[in-house]
């Protein structure tokens, strides 16, 4: 390949990648806990029927350009809350706008509810988030997880014929 | 006065302007039954559900240029204002607007044999997102 070729083939890329653009913004409110692997889900509403959520931080997703689309936002947005450990994204509001949108959400770590109710016991390992003004993120201290409740490779979900969300019936 | 002393004096008349009609980036409203003065300690922070132990004490919102980053840390002073060690996030949401600024450009406009550096002004139109957040502010810890 000729230089010419080369510095051609570099501008190409150049532009394309500067057609679009996503970013994230993470603020931690439980704490972090190691990244997740699996397929994180995505609901506007703000429980999980069966599910007991741990709080882990707000996630949010900027999409521009020709990435300025639903689902590369959510991807973008799944991307982040699976970082701080999280298995699912609730309360999930997307704001359109004209040439950049935004998806924020509640990244929580799920798992099957013991009870009849699921409940958001955030507040029970809520951490400390600001020692002075204008600061937040204190060091969060870690915190006791849950027991796996299946073998690997199962999304934390629960066993075949126990409850399931809406869309895995 | 010359093209650049004149630009110059639209843009510091502009962002006079523009800094007088600015809001607040977040604002807080006490709506409990007692007031406390401010509080500089740790807020906790969340989304999820209030403990039975706190006591409102008021309405907080805040605002932030485009990302959740840049608006808790205002949300988490509005807060402490109010004398809050607790509050929770009930509502986020981005703001979209465009909006347009005059920006300042200088060119080449001598010759060759007299080269100059002219200045001028031109409006510029971008897209503003704006990150509020709202919630309230309660006071853990104040016993029966």
């Amino acid at each position: 390949m000729t230089l010419v070729r080369r510095f051609a083939l570099a501008a190409a890329l150049a532009a394309l990648s500067a057609c679009g653009s996503t970013r994230g913004s993470t603020v931690v409110l439980g704490a972090r806990q190691a990244a997740f692997q699996g397929a994180v889900r995505v609901t506007r509403e703000a429980a999980l029927p069966g599910f007991a959520l741990t709080e882990i931080g707000l996630v949010q997703a900027v999409g521009s350009g020709n990435q300025n689309d639903l689902g590369t936002i959510v991807a973008r947005l799944q991307a982040e809350a699976a970082a701080l450990g999280a298995d699912a994204v609730i309360r999930m509001r997307f704001d359109p706008g004209f040439e950049t949108s935004s998806a924020i959400g509640v990244a929580v770590r799920t798992r099957p509810a013991a009870g009849p109710q699921s409940g958001f016991e955030a507040y029970v390992q809520g951490q400390a988030v600001g020692s002075r003004a204008g600061v937040w993120g204190e060091a969060p201290s870690p915190i006791a997880l849950p027991p796996e409740p299946r073998a690997r490779g199962v999304m934390n979900g629960p066993a075949p014929g126990e409850l399931r969300p809406p869309w895995q019936r | 006065m010359t093209d650049a002393r004149r630009a110059l004096c639209c843009l510091t008349l502009f962002a006079a302007l523009a800094s007088g009609c600015a809001g607040r980036q977040g604002f807080s409203i006490a709506t409990g039954d007692r007031t406390f003065a401010p509080y500089a300690g740790p807020v906790q922070v969340t989304s999820g559900a209030v403990p039975a132990d706190a006591t409102e004490v008021g309405y907080v919102e805040a605002q932030g240029a485009a990302l959740i980053e840049n608006a808790m840390p205002e949300f988490v002073a509005r807060v402490q204002e109010l004398g809050g060690n607790f509050a929770r996030l009930d509502q986020w949401s981005t703001r979209h607007e465009m909006v347009t600024r005059p920006v300042m450009q200088s060119y080449s406009c001598g010759s060759p044999r007299f080269p100059m550096t002219c200045t001028r002004t031109v409006m510029q139109t971008y897209e503003l997102a704006t990150v509020v957040l709202a919630g309230r502010a309660f006071r853990r810890g104040l016993g029966p």
